[in-house]
């Protein structure tokens, strides 16, 4: 067990999860001393019918004062205002939030204004600015990926001022995170795919980069576990509602580890690529993270390797020679992008090439790499990954992620 | 694979662990939104300098801290509503504790009292629920203790509390205040954390979230229980077993105590023997008998007892007989690092034959039927006469 000198570990969010839990949603507004709350959601959402699942697993007992779907795909200072002012209006005392991370993030800027009783976002930004207990907020994932019901950050955009504004206190964990497979049940098979690699990578990175502790280690093994075990099989097998639920708590399980210990290269490139080329999160992780351990090996092929047992299970672990146990990591998620890509009739990508947009055009021009790699160095995530970065290497890493061939010849 | 997918797991704790963690005490309750804490704790605390200690974290910033150490060897009503008065007569806003169990429970009443605006909270233990919300917390407990100290219980008197209001909005593990103590209380505290561990993964409430905790739980006493009993390197181990015990704590207050713990605590009711070492003799035998009579999940606690290599070339059939056979022999190895000071056997505790069917009668009733009473004798026969389920 790796045992650093000093660690912090906290995720006070109860953890409530199974096949019909939206059900328990009235119970634990009132543990919250919570009667009237306010639905925040996205058109997305409410078009796949989810927002009506919750409003009639909780009907008669609860009563839903208002419902906000008008959320874009990148939270905004306008609308986390405009639904504040809606929350008011109906007086509503408690936020649950039905979505990804975007809804997530809106509902905490809401949930921050409302409870400060404020109009001013701006003055509550950075680390730690919040204090005081906020109202009552219940997230209800509707993909199993980002986590986010799990983290103690928020991420809002000012389109006027052309800059994103970051929260982070203890105060924005949601008070309860519920996970209920019907949440997940129509996710076509390319996002289970990418919103599962996502999770994968929060769980992979927690557990190589440098901020690890015991704790968020044996949450993200278990995440890897629970993602192997199961993702291949859902995006096969879209109903399998145990599968989904299994997914769903992997990306949990990942969003508690990460959260506890910080994420590494993958993410800076993720976020990179992300940011100039509007490129998926989820599908950008599962192509970067083979590269990320690729590049690490020399620093943390220890760590790397341990993960074999959690990803393939104990007979190949027996199986594989313990020096081969890092790379055969790496080609095992290889093979798994590559198993994700055939299930998907092609849609899950191997390499950042590969990577289309809703009309079938490419996302990612080569010549957009320089520009990927520049803006990598500025992120945060540089700070925890084991080995240091610059821009040949990134460029070198990218070329590579670009093209889907491997750093190194692989041994095993 | 689990023997139910409905999780309800909360875990309300802040763990901070390590080298200095008593540094960031200023910055942990500013972060709370306290101004103005008050430290309780025992006047052996302030003799042998540990409180001294906590007073130096605060020396750069410009917190005051009130202390009273006036908590006796019992925790007690009186002393909770007489460090009341103090908490409120000089505007106090958030509870800081250090020491163990009494302490624990007092500081806990004490909350109450001053976060509920009331002094009769006998109510509380009566069922009424916390209405009002408690004032920050924050436990530090000295290695070795009774174990529950940052869970959802208190023992005031003879009141029983529990709420998972009580636990603390933030535990603090520091090798500073770890004493040197006898081995007897080391491998109590550290049996019971063990115990609860393994029963967490095996009972009803095995999840995947209850198993992250207890699983490095589990890990941190079978890795430095041997180690912090020998004199030389005590201190680093014992700090990994006061972990341990916090950990354990997060994921036993999400389930049921299991049968070894409910035995230990009944057999320790009838010896002079601390309850934790009652559960680490039944420990392996409890699994033993849940091994052979249903299908159980102790073939998986494999995994954190003998790490994956082991683990993953034991065939499958026989995982849960060599999860057996290794708690037998981490049982003896410990009983041989204490220089024998603890009970080897079931015997050794000085319990009389004669009570062991009292006990799985009350364990049976304790238990509300979960534990069959026959049940519960026939592991208390094994574990007597130390011989292997058939």
């Amino acid at each position: 067990m790796y045992l650093p000198a000093y660690y912090e570990f906290y995720c006070r969010v109860q953890i409530v999860a199974g096949h019909q839990v939206l059900e328990k949603i009235p119970e634990l507004l009132e543990r919250l001393k919570a009667s009237t709350p306010m639905i925040i959601t996205d058109k997305g959402i409410t078009g796949a019918g989810l927002v009506d699942l919750v409003k009639s697993a909780i009907e008669g007992r609860t009563k839903v004062a208002a419902v906000e779907d008008d959320v874009p795909a990148d939270s905004d200072l306008l609308t986390v205002t405009r639904i504040a002012d809606k929350y008011r209006e109906n007086h509503c005392d408690a936020i649950i939030a039905v979505g990804g991370g975007s809804v997530l993030d809106t509902a905490k800027g809401v949930n921050i204004l409302v409870s400060e009783g404020s109009n001013d976002l701006v003055k509550f930004s950075g680390a730690g600015a919040l204090k005081r207990r906020l109202k009552p907020l219940i997230a209800v994932p509707t993909t199993s990926g980002t986590g986010s019901e799990v983290t103690l950050v928020a991420v809002v955009a000012d389109h006027e001022k052309q800059l994103k504004m970051l929260f982070t206190s203890n105060v924005l964990l949601p008070d309860v995170a519920l996970l209920d497979s019907r949440m997940t049940m129509t996710l076509p098979p390319a996002i289970t795919a990418a919103t599962g690699m996502d999770a994968m990578t929060h769980a992979v990175e927690a557990y190589t980069c440098l901020a690890k502790n015991p704790l968020s280690d044996s949450h993200a093994t278990s995440a890897i576990e629970l993602i192997s075990k199961n993702i291949l099989n859902v995006v096969k097998n879209p109903d399998d509602k145990e599968g989904r639920l299994s997914l769903a708590i992997g990306a949990n399980l990942a969003g508690i580890a990460f959260s506890n210990s910080m994420v590494g290269m993958v993410h800076t490139l993720g976020h990179s690529v992300g940011a100039i080329c509007g490129a998926p999160h989820g599908a950008c992780m599962a192509v970067l993270l083979p590269y990320g351990l690729e590049y690490n090996r020399h620093k943390n092929a220890s760590f790397t390797a341990e993960l074999l047992f959690p990803l393939a299970g104990p007979r190949i672990y027996a199986k594989t020679p313990s020096h081969s146990h890092a790379d055969r990591v790496i080609s095992f998620l290889r093979q798994l992008n590559d198993d994700l890509h055939e299930a998907t009739d092609g849609k899950h990508p191997r390499a950042l090439k590969e990577m289309k947009d809703s009309q079938g055009n490419p996302l990612i021009s080569k010549d957009k790499l320089p520009e990927i790699a520049r803006k990598g160095l500025g992120d945060g995530t540089t700070f925890y990954n084991p080995e240091e970065l610059d821009y040949e290497d990134l460029m070198m890493v990218l070329n590579h992620a670009w093209e889907g061939t491997p750093l190194e010849t692989q041994e095993a | 694979m689990y023997p139910s997918e409905n999780i309800d797991f909360f875990c309300p704790v802040k763990i901070n662990a390590g080298k200095k963690a008593l540094e960031h005490l200023p910055f942990e309750l500013d972060s709370l939104g306290s101004a103005n804490p008050f430290l309780i704790t025992t006047r052996e605390a302030t003799k042998t300098g540990l409180v001294k200690k906590l007073i130096n974290a605060f020396k750069d910033s410009d917190m005051p801290l009130a202390v009273f150490d006036e908590t006796g060897p019992v925790s007690s009503l009186e002393t909770a509503r007489y460090a009341a008065k103090i908490f409120e007569g000089t505007g106090c806003d958030a509870v800081v504790a250090l020491g163990n169990n009494p302490v624990m429970d007092t500081a806990k009443a004490l909350n109450m009292v001053v976060s509920q605006e009331t002094e009769a909270i006998e109510a509380y233990s009566a069922g009424q629920t916390l209405e009002k919300p408690m004032k920050p917390f924050i436990s530090i407990p000295c290695f070795p203790g009774n174990g529950n100290e940052n869970g959802p219980y208190a023992m005031v008197g003879n009141l029983a509390f529990h709420s998972s209001k009580l636990m603390p909005d933030l535990v603090i593990v520091d090798p500073a205040v770890i004493r040197f103590e006898k081995p007897l209380k080391v491998t109590a505290s550290a049996m019971r954390a063990i115990t609860c561990a393994i029963e967490t993964c095996i009972g009803p409430s095995k999840n995947h979230l209850t198993e992250a905790f207890a699983h490095v739980a589990i890990e941190f006493v079978l890795q430095n229980l041997l180690d912090a009993l020998e004199k030389n390197d005590w201190k680093n181990a014992r700090q990994a077993l006061s972990m341990a015990e916090t950990i354990s704590e997060c994921a036993f207050s999400n389930t049921k105590p299991g049968m070894a713990y409910m035995l230990g605590l009944e057999i320790s009711r009838h010896c002079m023997v601390p309850e934790g070492l009652c559960m680490g003799i039944m420990l392996p035998h409890v699994l033993d008998y849940v091994s052979a009579t249903e299908k159980s999940f102790v073939s998986d606690l494999l995994l954190p007892l003998a790490g994956r290599d082991l683990f993953a070339i034991t065939a499958e059939g026989l995982r849960a007989s060599k999860v057996v056979s290794m708690l037998h022999e981490f049982y003896y190895l410990v009983y041989q690092a204490a220089n024998r000071e603890i009970p080897g056997t079931l015997e050794d505790t000085g319990l009389p034959k004669e009570k062991l069917k009292d006990i799985a009668q009350n364990v049976h009733k304790n238990s509300g039927g979960e534990f069959s009473s026959d049940g519960c004798l026939m592991v208390l026969g094994h574990a007597w006469s130390g011989s292997a389920m058939e």
